[in-house]
């Protein structure tokens, strides 16, 4: 990918030349939205530009990634190029990069706002914890149809939780963490579909989450999907605290990325239970294994959907709304 | 009260556990469409987890042959490419074959026996799905043999689990055969547990049809006699009929496509609004405007409608043969390849706009579109206007599924007016591959969802209107055939039929 330094001023002129040079190639320029991606330098960025370039393979979009930099780089940098997701791609999109130290923070929302093409959706992913005051931060809740950000990134999710319900006073929102573990809700919510199944979830007394912890990507907090799911869990089922046990606990298992549930286990007061557990060989197989006190039914398989990087930010950049289970754990946690 | 873990929005679809038995197993319909669609179900983690696929058909083999054999078809056809070992693993313990005759009741009791095995081992709930992959004259007798069996059950005595059976195109081969073949099947079936498959239904850019009309007030209101001058409906392929030529020659292209596919196209293009999105609602409409269309006029056929058959050509600067050298065609075969046809629809919206229908083999290129051709604005302002195009709009079915639309604009510097086009590229915007349309089908129709499917009352309303035509080909003249050369745009003849009127078809 060829990328061109520029004067904030010749953005545009400079993309315009590059275009030139990608239609001779016939490629198609492509914009289904405008996608703002914001993070600051560190152990993550690679993982968020990793993860442009998976989202434009699917939708291909006007991206504003912008980057905060630490001191003492300069206090602006603008770089543009035409981002294709391969060689053989008919279309490509626009790339346009912002670095900025914090000292130049207050002229980002004045960078950006030319750069945005009307009449297409704002979507913002903030890949840091949400800054209330920061002229950008500010700025994006306006603009934004939907803001996305990941607890996953949060050292305190009760804080960050009572952020994200203030966001969605002003936009839709999204939750990478929550929409990572939409495979698993899917399975627990069709095992336990029928109304039998389902009172037996209802006289539960025990469950055990069990997740991956690995040492990296250590900015990553490992037990932020199985927070989610227990609370997702006790707030739907109107379960208590006093009644039923929750233990979440920590396993490494390097085939799967940090935070991944690995297995769920229910057990019920008349001492049936439901083993859901992820094929450490073949991570997206999962089997359910039923036992009461007087039948042990076969373990059946369940396959878990793709769950390659950017699958989660993919399938909330087309999410109509924001989740109302969602809102309803936040609003618990607050 | 709905349920506490499934939220609206996320796609939480309960499919109930259920058997999928293919008659038919051999066929090519299997291995090219039908499993790699239910492997990539699977890979999606979209079929129940209490689910097994059973071919059933005459050749021997075992369910190892069948598993491998199965194995190289999803690594040739599937849209995601080479089989992903780690899914295949797990998704060939859920295949099976199971070898019989189509007539001998032993194959089915033995069936039986083997389907309950399984339920048992699986806990599939006795749910049984069939999908008959076979020749149209088998369908009957494979109902009436699963039913004799048990292996239907009567959704008004039985309620806890449910079959139902997948058929695929053509039902009957013209209005008498098609209420006759209803009349056979609803001895053992009751009409909402038939699915009529229809694959073009399962197509994106089909169902795209829907939310293009209803979800854009910018087209519906411009969607009748006032503003459109006519359609063209066109579905051309450039390949020819390839090892499909003993049924070719028993059906012809009228029944191939124009009887389903195009009419299922016409009729979602001219549809009113339905009341709601359900199954029923989608296609009481459709079957008005199948009701609406003018009866073809015996007398007046080579007005409306031509035939054509494709003699030798070139397709990709190749040498090509005609039909009639085909494999399993008569050498003086009169079967058409293909069929323009001019329709009105007496109703309200559309009285006085023709729509015209072209198909056909070993035509220039493989397109299936649908072209809006809107009124000249009053020629007051731009009088020069009059001999420019007017506003076209097109929405591209396949390939390069989108739509287009064509409008005149000053040209800079000069005061004459050239006609742009605007361009929308399903595939540049949401990227990937799409599902085909034999997954959502199948996932439909296991889930009980018939809107994709068409209704015996669709099926024989489309018979009705063509049915005439079929009787008066039987009995004028028959034409000199074949009458186009292939990699043309068909015959003659048919572009006399639309340029008398002062049209022409589009060049695509």
């Amino acid at each position: 990918m060829e990328t061109d330094l520029v004067a904030p001023s010749a953005i545009e002129s400079r993309l315009d030349e590059l275009w030139e040079k990608s239609t001779a190639q016939n490629k198609a320029r492509a914009s289904l939205f405008n996608l703002i991606f914001y993070t600051r330098s560190g152990n993550h960025l690679p993982h968020v530009r990793a993860l442009v370039s998976k989202v434009i393979e699917k939708f291909p979009s006007r991206i504003l990634f912008i980057l905060k930099k630490e001191e003492p780089s300069p206090e602006i940098v603008t770089r543009v190029s035409v981002l294709s997701s391969s060689e053989e791609a008919d279309f490509a999109c626009d790339l346009i990069e912002i670095e900025a130290t914090a000292k130049a923070e207050v002229r980002i929302p004045f960078l950006l706002l030319p750069h945005l093409l009307p009449d297409l959706p704002i979507l913002s992913f903030w890949a840091d914890t949400p800054s209330p005051g920061s002229p950008l931060f500010d700025q994006l809740e306006i603009l934004s149809e939907r803001m996305i950000f990941d607890s996953a990134l949060a050292k305190e999710p009760v804080s960050f939780a009572r952020e994200l319900l203030r966001v969605y006073q002003k936009c839709d929102i999204s939750d990478l963490t929550w929409a990572r573990l939409q495979n698993w809700r899917r399975l627990l919510s069709t095992t336990f579909h029928s109304q039998e199944r389902l009172e037996m979830l209802y006289d539960t007394k025990e469950v055990i989450i069990l997740y991956n912890e690995l040492e990296q990507p250590a900015h990553l907090r490992a037990d932020s999907q199985a927070f989610y799911l227990k609370t997702w869990l006790f707030c739907q089922l109107g379960w208590k605290k006093e009644v039923v046990s929750c233990k979440l606990l920590a396993e490494r298992q390097e085939l799967l990325p940090q935070g991944a549930v690995l297995s769920i286990d229910i057990v019920t007061s008349n001492g049936s239970q439901f083993s859901f557990g992820r094929d450490l060989k073949t991570p997206h197989l999962v089997s359910m294994r039923f036992s009461s006190l007087y039948l042990c039914d076969i373990p059946l398989k369940y396959f878990f959907p793709s769950t390659e990087m950017g699958h989660s930010l993919i399938s909330e950049i087309n999410r109509g709304g924001t989740s109302a289970h969602l809102i309803h754990i936040l609003k618990t946690l607050c | 009260m709905s349920h506490p873990l499934e939220e609206p929005g996320l796609s939480t679809r309960f499919i109930e556990p259920c058997l999928l038995i293919i008659f038919g197993a051999t066929g090519d319909l299997t291995a090219r469409k039908l499993l790699p669609a239910i492997y990539n179900l699977a890979r999606e983690g979209a079929l129940p987890s209490q689910f097994a696929c059973i071919g059933f058909a005459r050749r021997e083999k075992s369910h190892q042959m069948f598993r491998d054999e199965m194995k190289q078809a999803v690594s040739k056809y599937s849209r995601t490419g080479a089989v992903d070992e780690s899914v295949w693993r797990s998704f060939k313990e859920q295949l099976f074959y199971h070898r019989a005759e189509f007539h001998e009741k032993e194959g089915y009791e033995k069936l039986k026996g083997f389907l309950e095995q399984l339920e048992g081992r699986l806990g599939t709930k006795g749910n049984r799905v069939f999908y008959l992959s076979t020749q149209p004259s088998f369908f009957p007798l494979i109902c009436e043999q699963l039913h004799s069996c048990g292996l239907i059950y009567d959704p008004n005595k039985i309620k806890d689990r449910f079959s139902k059976v997948i058929i695929e195109k053509p039902f009957g081969h013209d209005s008498t055969s098609a209420h006759e073949l209803q009349d056979n099947l609803l001895q053992f079936l009751s009409e909402e547990q038939i699915f009529r498959i229809d694959h073009y239904l399962g197509k994106e850019s089909v169902q795209n049809l829907l939310v293009f009309r209803f979800a854009n007030s910018l087209f519906e209101s411009l969607w009748n006699n006032r503003y459109i001058d006519h359609v063209q409906i066109t579905v051309a392929e450039d390949i020819g009929i390839g090892s499909r030529g003993a049924f070719f020659e028993e059906a012809g292209l009228l029944r191939d496509i124009v009887q389903n596919h195009m009419m299922q196209l016409l009729s979602l293009v001219a549809m009113e609004p339905p009341v709601s999105l359900t199954a029923d609602a989608i296609r009481d409409e459709k079957v008005k405007v199948l009701r609406a269309i003018r009866p073809l006029d015996r007398s007046q056929m080579r007005d409306v409608a031509v035939r054509g058959q494709y003699g030798e050509g070139y397709i990709d600067g190749e040498p090509v043969t005609g039909y009639r050298m085909e494999k399993n065609v008569a050498s003086h075969s009169n079967v058409e390849t293909y069929v323009a046809l001019k329709l009105l629809i007496d109703n309200w919206r559309w009285h006085g706009v023709p729509f015209y229908l072209r198909a056909g083999k070993r035509l220039a290129k493989r397109v299936t579109e649908i072209a809006i051709f809107f009124k000249h604005p009053p020629a007051v302002l731009f009088q020069e206007q009059k001999m420019r195009p007017a506003n076209l709009l097109v929405i591209r079915i396949q390939p390069n599924e989108g739509c287009a639309l064509k409008i005149n604009c000053k040209v800079p510097g000069s005061s004459s007016i050239q006609p742009v086009k605007m361009d929308f590229l399903y595939g540049s915007y949401f990227g990937g591959s799409s599902p085909e349309a034999y997954e959502r089908l199948i996932l439909d129709c296991m889930m009980g969802d018939s809107t994709l499917f068409a209704r015996d009352d669709e099926v024989f309303s489309s018979w009705e209107l063509l049915t005439p035509l079929i009787e008066a080909w039987k009995e004028l003249p028959k034409e000199a055939f074949p009458n186009y050369s292939a990699g043309s745009w068909g015959p003659e003849s048919a572009n006399a039929l639309i340029e008398k009127e002062g049209r022409k078809w589009r060049l695509i």
